[in-house]
């Protein structure tokens, strides 16, 4: 029973989280603003308190690029970290207030791994929402 | 929270140019951490390439699109989806080359596409509204097709068509690539060269994105064209050098002052050419898959 009633919460939690999902996703869109372009993609997910999501990507030399990321309805609800292929960290926005954006200008391509997680301040659960943005 | 055993420290807004030491490796396990299940793969934008062609090759280069501009060839989701993907990027191409008539024809096959697929055809009346307004301003029409495209792709995430999305992403990141390895071989720029072996790593993304999606094994014949494409992608020399970034925290910016380089080799790139080829070419003459 107790099974159950873990399921069912989990599952409500879920359904809460992707109706947010919408909500988050143009919050954060505005972030993606002037001469940045959106790459088009929507990378979301679902987490609960002590998950993280890892987004990997490639960034092109001579490009500068924005990140986006965001959960719940204001910013500075979701950290993350940016690290090369080979686990060197190269950015972490708790060191700036959980900053909503930032920029990255690349001198070569290189791949990166974008950890985010929620802040625990900010809830135990919810819908993050990545967005990239490049640079005209 | 795990987040402590991180190592991270207090947060730090001034406004001061600095530049962070951070230059060991983080070990992930060491985090304690629970990963999410599925990873979530980012692939370049077939705007980002046309960008790049463009300056490296500012004629408008019409025989490099699917000449059959016809939406009605592409019956099944799957076709309809990898096409729509080819067509994106064909129309990206257009546009920044200025060709706006060929671009809202293009943008019409992607509505009829599109709404096939399920996305709403408000998303594309009120684009083409917008476009038809527009059609001398190309900036405007930028940021009305990348912000089309993104929430396109956040309509068929949440409507738990991922697969569609991915291989919307599938069919966009070919084309792309047809333009850049017809280009490298036709007009032997280096930089071009250089973005085909770039796209390396983009590859694996492509196939993770796919693999993520193939729980039925429906989409085994793409990821087998994609695993056959990535054994010549393997021959692609690349370096890589880590170098400590800088973040000056008043633009929030960081420069990222890694270097890499990739080196790709004739044969290579003919051969890489020749399959991006046949691949294309099974997206746009397959109907009924």
């Amino acid at each position: 029973m107790k099974k159950l009633l873990l399921s069912l919460f989990t599952v409500m939690i879920a359904q809460f989280a992707i109706a947010q999902c919408d909500i988050t996703a143009d919050i954060c869109q505005d972030h993606i603003t002037g001469n940045y372009l959106s790459d088009g993609q929507h990378y979301r997910a679902l987490l609960l308190e002590n998950q993280v999501a890892e987004f990997n990507a490639t960034l092109y030399g001579g490009s500068t690029y924005r990140f986006a990321a965001c959960s719940g309805t204001q910013d500075g609800n979701l950290q993350f970290r940016v690290y090369d292929k080979e686990r060197n960290l190269i950015f972490r926005n708790t060191e700036y207030q959980n900053a909503p954006y930032w920029d990255f200008k690349l001198e070569s391509t290189m791949d990166v791994i974008i950890e985010a997680e929620l802040d625990p301040i900010a809830g135990s659960s919810g819908c993050a929402v990545m967005l990239i943005g490049f640079l005209r | 929270m795990g987040l402590s055993s991180c190592g991270e420290g207090s947060s730090n807004s001034n406004d001061t140019t600095e530049t962070e030491s951070q230059a060991k490796p983080v070990d992930p396990n060491q985090t304690g951490l629970v990963k999410v299940g599925d990873k979530l793969f980012n692939l370049p934008s077939p705007l980002e390439t046309a960008f790049l062609l463009e300056k490296v090759d500012k004629q408008y280069n019409e025989g490099l699109l699917n000449k059959d501009v016809d939406a009605t060839k592409y019956a099944t989701k799957y076709s309809q989806a990898m096409n729509l993907g080819v067509y994106g990027a064909d129309l990206g191409y257009a546009l920044i080359h200025n060709q706006s008539q060929s671009a809202f024809q293009l943008l019409g096959v992607c509505k009829k596409l599109g709404t096939a697929l399920g996305v709403s055809s408000s998303l594309y009346v009120d684009l083409m509204k917008r476009f038809e307004g527009n059609m001398e301003n190309k900036d405007s029409l930028l940021i009305f097709i990348s912000e089309l495209n993104r929430l396109s792709d956040e309509y068929l995430k949440e409507n738990e068509a991922e697969d569609v999305s991915s291989l919307i992403l599938y069919g966009g990141w070919v084309e792309s690539l047809h333009f850049t390895t017809t280009l490298a071989k036709a007009t032997g720029n280096d930089k071009l060269r250089t973005r085909v072996g770039e796209q390396k790593n983009g590859l694996n993304n492509l196939i993770g994105l796919l693999a993520q999606q193939n729980g039925t094994g429906a989409l085994k014949v793409y990821v087998d064209q994609l695993n056959d494409l990535k054994n010549t992608f393997d021959k692609v020399g690349y370096s890589y050098q880590y170098v400590e970034p800088e973040t000056k925290s008043s633009e929030k910016l960081t420069v990222i002052k890694s270097t890499s380089t990739v080196e790709v080799s004739d044969e290579v790139l003919n051969e890489i050419s020749d399959k991006v080829a046949a691949i294309r070419k099974s997206i746009i003459e397959t109907t009924s898959l």
